[in-house]
């Protein structure tokens, strides 16, 4: 036989290792100069990147009830046979929670240092962001990334200040970081107030999770306002946009937003049908599937995100990470994950909030391996990572 | 009708609706239209006779069932059935999805290509590097130390088998 086509045709092997995933890669790297040249090579890790990938994990933040305390950060497996860096484990052991993620790339936070970095790659960067106003508090975080586009990423934090008079009203801004310009900006101001018929709010904060980044505008930063709007931050033009949510309804079963890489979902559960759009451009919601399934209504489903690689709504179910894809082609529930049962006198919930897929995204700023962490560890007096 | 002559002289004649499915030999027909008999005849000089039955087989099966409708109204059942067909088609050896993607790539045929394709990185995905060295033939040219360091210890992780 003639030499194998894997080796001898650049093109066909191009296409054939861009069906891989990442840890795949990672791994047949070592088969041949030939294949180690194509996976290193920045064209391919853009076309990997622009692949949609599917969501292999989340990161979910455990409650225990009935006491409503948060017991932690965790991340659940959902595809059988996918890998998961140790890396990310031991940040969190470290005190750090899982704020923000897109397109493989994940942002961990503790107080005002931040851990930006591709953990499939183990390239990773340490931010510190200073809050020079302390009427301000920490709201949440974002990392605005599209390896198809640049290897550039923002991180926006979000900071928020109650109204002294008024309770239902706030004030947000953003310190928002660039990797181009390795510099801090400070958004102009938002003001928000709770409608306090539609939002219930605990000490006139809600959860620290409200925020998402999106691709539109060249990255902007959404969260729904007190009003159950969509409201949008652009950071190239530094304005404001909204959008309502996509048909109004009052029938339903529960409603949701997801975001997965860049881009934000809306979901409607009601009885007869379930339903996702997709957000694109700052006024059009776009129909992205609809599906139903008998099964559904025998549980009170939790919506957690649409997979755009499977074409599938993601579902927890009742119990501790059980999961369920929606498929929305054939209208199957398929089981991605088993749950674990509890001693009936307590209850864990894992609420789901942070999807990831492994990617091969670079990114500008980053060191590769652990020996940045190990030093920025040291000279914040953690513990070592645990690796 | 038209014929195609693989690279060991084996004939194979073909409707020009079934071989249209190959975007190269669509547009030969077009450039010959309205010239002789003989002009009818396509050297398929890459590949021997193997490949042209599996590749005819393959027309056959879609040219039944038009890719417009595979996408967009098949029903649910169809669809399953034609992947269930596709599955069966592409379960061969590495040498005869190698060829296939040649001819598929020099005939332009996207979904067969697309298809086996997909076989391979299926094929290749469950494997160590070294099985899939043996598999695709391939001489591992990298030095003992040279391999050490070609994977940092960053990317132990894809190496290891539990769930960390």
């Amino acid at each position: 036989m003639a030499e194998s086509l894997l080796v001898s045709n650049s093109d066909i092997l191009f296409m054939i290792l861009s069906l891989l995933p990442v840890e795949v890669l990672l791994r047949v790297k070592s088969v041949c100069r030939a294949w180690a040249r194509v996976i290193s090579d920045p064209a391919f890790t853009r076309a990997h990147c622009s692949r949609p990938t599917p969501i292999t994990a989340f990161f979910t933040i455990r409650y225990r009830l009935p006491e409503t305390q948060i017991q932690g950060f965790k991340p659940i497996q959902i595809q059988e046979g996918v890998k998961f860096p140790s890396s990310i484990t031991s940040i969190l052991s470290s005190g750090f929670k899982a704020v923000s993620g897109s397109h493989g790339l994940l942002c961990f936070r503790r107080d005002w240092v931040f851990i930006v970095g591709n953990p499939a790659t183990s390239h990773w960067c340490v931010l510190h962001s200073a809050n020079s106003n302390s009427l301000f508090m920490y709201h949440g975080a974002v990392v605005i990334y599209d390896p198809t586009v640049s290897i550039h990423f923002k991180l926006a934090v979000a900071l928020i200040k109650l109204d002294n008079r008024d309770a239902f009203k706030h004030y947000i801004k953003f310190n928002i970081y660039s990797s181009e310009t390795s510099s801090w900006t400070v958004s102009s101001l938002y003001t928000q107030c709770w409608n306090p018929g539609v939002v219930s709010f605990h000490k006139g904060i809600r959860g620290t999770d409200a925020y998402e980044p999106c691709k539109i505008g060249g990255g902007s930063i959404c969260w729904f306002d007190g009003s159950r709007v969509l409201v949008g931050y652009e950071i190239s033009t530094g304005t404001y946009w909204k959008v309502s949510r996509p048909s109004p309804s009052s029938n339903f079963r529960s409603e949701f937003m997801s975001c997965y890489n860049s881009t934000i979902y809306f979901g409607r559960i009601s009885e007869d049908v379930t339903k996702v759009w997709r957000l694109e451009g700052k006024n059009s919601w776009v129909l992205e599937g609809e599906g139903d399934n008998e099964e559904l209504r025998r549980f009170v489903p939790t919506p957690s995100a649409y997979d755009p690689s499977r074409g599938a709504l993601i579902i927890g179910g009742r119990r501790n990470g059980e999961y369920f894809a929606l498929n929305f082609s054939s209208s199957t529930l398929e089981i991605l994950s088993h749950g674990v049962d509890h001693p009936p006198i307590w209850e864990v919930y894992d609420h789901p909030r942070l999807p990831h897929g492994n990617t091969l995204a670079p990114l500008h700023g980053a060191e590769a391996g652990m020996n940045g962490l190990t030093r920025e560890f040291h000279r914040m007096g953690l513990r070592p990572l645990d690796l | 009708m038209i014929t195609l002559i693989s690279s060991d002289k084996r004939k194979f004649h073909v409707l020009e609706e079934v071989a249209n499915q190959s975007l190269t030999i669509r547009d030969v027909i077009e450039d010959r239209r309205g010239r002789r008999r003989a002009d009818r005849i396509i050297l398929v000089t890459n590949i021997n006779s193997k490949i042209p039955e599996k590749v005819i087989v393959y027309w056959l099966r879609h040219f039944l069932m038009p890719e417009e409708i595979a996408h967009a109204s098949m029903s649910h059942k169809k669809a399953e059935k034609l992947k269930k067909w596709e599955a069966k088609f592409f379960d061969t050896d590495i040498d005869t999805l190698n060829d296939l993607i040649l001819a598929a790539d020099s005939l332009d045929i996207p979904s067969l290509f697309d298809g086996a394709c997909e076989k391979v990185s299926d094929i290749l995905k469950n494997r160590s590097a070294e099985e899939v060295g043996e598999i695709s033939k391939i001489e591992n040219e990298f030095t003992h130390e040279e391999e050490e360091e070609e994977i940092p210890s960053e990317n132990a992780w894809v190496w290891r088998n539990e769930f960390a």
